[in-house]
């Protein structure tokens, strides 16, 4: 009688055991924690505020691995760090999803890619998840790898999914409208991770503080962003939370350009709690630096 | 040499043959270093570490990596260890090939990241100064435990051959390691290490060792490392003739502050109770600059070695460069 209730115990404990998620991006965990309601659980290894091309492979993060049914990749080359953790984590039943895949991909490289073009990703730039189009992908791409490794809320995941998609289809909507005046603005951006937002929403990236790709700024590219921001007429610069100031600072001195602070990631900044919030965050944060 | 060979001949080959997709990563770390001891400076030579890193398997990757000192020295295969990390049950892993034994946190540490540049003398003293590494087997058991806790157990070929003495035989090492996370930017991680050759009883070595890091963001980040080890004495027959070892307490403390990401500066103490008979103890400071993470570094070390009564200065610099896709060094 006791084995049976236990076993009965055990069954149930097992039937409400929820799918264990770990994403290397906040992005791409909020997306999961959409799509997956209830029957998830969803952490990610990188903060919010922190640089996804640099994020350390700590053994806390493998043991966070370590329990995992899922483990949901930028890919295109952003989170190599990533393939250490999950190795480091021995977990053999993980199902490793990329979710970069069914999206369209830019600034592919069309010729040899070396370290003389600074920190260039060969499979394209990777910050593919600023585009809501791109989001519905990703969302698209969780739903299925939740469905296969829990069949049974496949109904729900599906649900949770159009609930996701239909949230995105009214938002831009609504940004259409309300930030229609973005269109053909300039900004100088500090790294090259806007140009999916840039496409969807009609911004131009004027110049980048770095030089190339993760190299900092030097005496002479400030020398020549001084020229570019005076010639084009630059108002904004912004910026990911985790760069320095040093730099925008010096320009903002020099030519009265405004700094602001973009969330390149859900919870980078406060008010950028979910997927959405982080998208109008970003708009709603250039109209005004604008004065639109 | 053959088995150099061998690696190199495979590698080419499959170069050849395979498709991009399925190539290892290559890459190449090259370093120039000049010394300045007892009034004369010279160039140490350069040396290149060359590594081949890649899934051979769904289960088990491959690294190789090779280092030859320039011009007098044979090419070396530092490692080339088949590891088997998710196809294990029980958080099992398993490596295999010629490895550095997880023995103390500065063993499996490649040189090129040490911001002091050369190994401390009193760690040269203990494990050699091309620290050690055998033809072997190691178990790690990831325990079932909340946080990271690691057990390894490895089995090798031949001990450690330090202070010139040739290498015993069949030796095990172990170490159990913890890793805590103390925020979301501060972790520390300690373990204790065993080491004993198998046939003989008295020589072993004890080991204990701590990192703390501190990264708030991307342009500032603290280390601080430190071991100890123990050695009880012990007699051994080599080429006929008896070598005494006597009892050795040695140890280093490191702390490395990184700034403005491309600058680092930091200091060194280390000590050994017995080197050449006499107590040694040095200190040293260095400077560091890496203009483009670390595919460039500048590095300059200044040290004050002390052994017995006598005091010697000593300043090296080196410029270090990296080639290709050099996976990311874990904590």
């Amino acid at each position: 009688m006791l084995l049976r209730i236990l076993l009965m115990v055990l069954l149930t404990l097992g039937l409400q055991a929820k799918v264990r998620v770990v994403a290397s991006l906040t992005d791409l965990a909020d997306i999961a924690k959409q799509v997956g309601g209830s029957n998830i659980s969803v952490i990610s290894i990188a903060r919010g505020s922190q640089d996804p091309h640099y994020v350390e492979v700590l053994p806390s993060s493998m043991i966070k691995v370590k329990q995992a049914d899922i483990y949901l990749m930028v890919g295109m080359e952003l989170d190599q760090w990533a393939e250490q953790i999950i190795d480091g984590s021995r977990n053999r039943h993980l199902h490793i999803v990329d979710c970069s895949e069914d999206i369209q991909r830019l600034e592919v490289p069309t010729r040899k890619v070396d370290a003389s073009m600074g920190d260039i990703h060969p499979n394209g730039n990777p910050h593919y998840w600023l585009d809501p189009e791109n989001g519905k992908a990703i969302a698209a791409t969780i739903t299925r790898s939740l469905k296969e490794v829990d069949p049974r809320h496949a109904v729900e995941y599906d649900q949770n999914l159009q609930t996701f998609l239909s949230s995105l289809d009214t938002l831009e909507a609504q940004w259409a409208t309300e930030f229609a005046d973005l269109r053909g603005q300039s900004v100088v951006y500090y790294h090259d991770t806007w140009p999916y937002f840039n496409q969807r929403f009609g911004l131009n990236a004027a110049a980048y503080i770095e030089p190339k790709p993760g190299i900092m700024p030097t005496p002479t590219h400030l020398d020549h962003l001084i020229r570019v921001i005076r010639d084009q007429q630059v108002k904004v610069i912004a910026m990911e939370p985790y760069f320095s100031r040093k730099a925008p600072d010096f320009l903002a001195e020099k030519t009265g350009i405004k700094i602001v602070r973009m969330a390149q990631s859900v919870d980078a900044e406060k008010g950028t709690e979910t997927y959405q919030k982080m998208l109008t965050y970003n708009l709603q944060t250039l109209k005004d630096a604008l004065e639109l | 040499m053959r088995l150099v060979y061998f690696v190199i001949f495979s590698v080419a080959l499959g170069v050849l043959n395979a498709q991009t997709t399925v190539n290892p990563d290559i890459s190449v770390i090259g370093e120039l270093v000049g010394t300045w001891e007892n009034g004369s400076s010279q160039l140490q030579g350069s040396s290149v570490e060359l590594a081949f890193q890649g899934y051979v398997n769904p289960y088990a990757r491959v690294d190789v990596f090779l280092h030859k000192h320039m011009p007098e020295e044979p090419i070396e295969v530092e490692e080339a260890v088949l590891s088997i990390e998710r196809g294990l049950p029980f958080g099992l892993a398993l490596r295999t090939g010629k490895l550095r034994p997880d023995f103390g946190k500065i063993n499996g540490q490649h040189n090129h990241t040490f911001p002091q540049i050369a190994l401390p003398t009193p760690v040269e003293q203990i494990l050699s100064d091309e620290k050690w590494g055998a033809s072997g087997l190691e178990g790690r058991w990831l325990l079932p435990l909340p946080w990271y806790s690691n057990l390894s157990v490895a089995y090798l070929q031949n001990g450690i051959s330090a202070e010139g003495t040739p290498a015993p035989g069949p030796s095990m090492a172990s170490r159990y390691s913890v890793f805590i996370d103390l925020s979301p930017v501060s972790h520390l991680e300690t373990g204790v290490s065993y080491y004993q050759v198998l046939d003989k009883a008295d020589e072993n070595i004890k080991a204990l060792d701590l990192k703390y890091k501190w990264r708030p963001d991307k342009y500032r980040a603290l280390v601080w490392q430190t071991e100890l080890f123990n050695r009880p004495a012990s007699n051994h027959l080599a080429n006929g003739s008896l070598i005494v070892q006597p009892k050795v307490t040695a140890g280093y403390s490191l702390l490395n502050y990184q700034f403005n990401k491309v600058w680092n500066l930091g200091a060194i103490v280390d000590y050994s109770s017995n080197l050449d008979e006499a107590v040694y103890h040095s200190e040293g400071a260095f400077v560091g600059y890496s203009p483009a993470e670390e595919t460039t570094v500048v590095r300059l070390f200044l040290k004050q070695e002390h052994a017995g009564d006598d005091t010697n200065p000593q300043f090296m610099a080196q410029m270090l460069w990296s080639l290709g896709p050099h996976k990311a060094h874990q904590f």
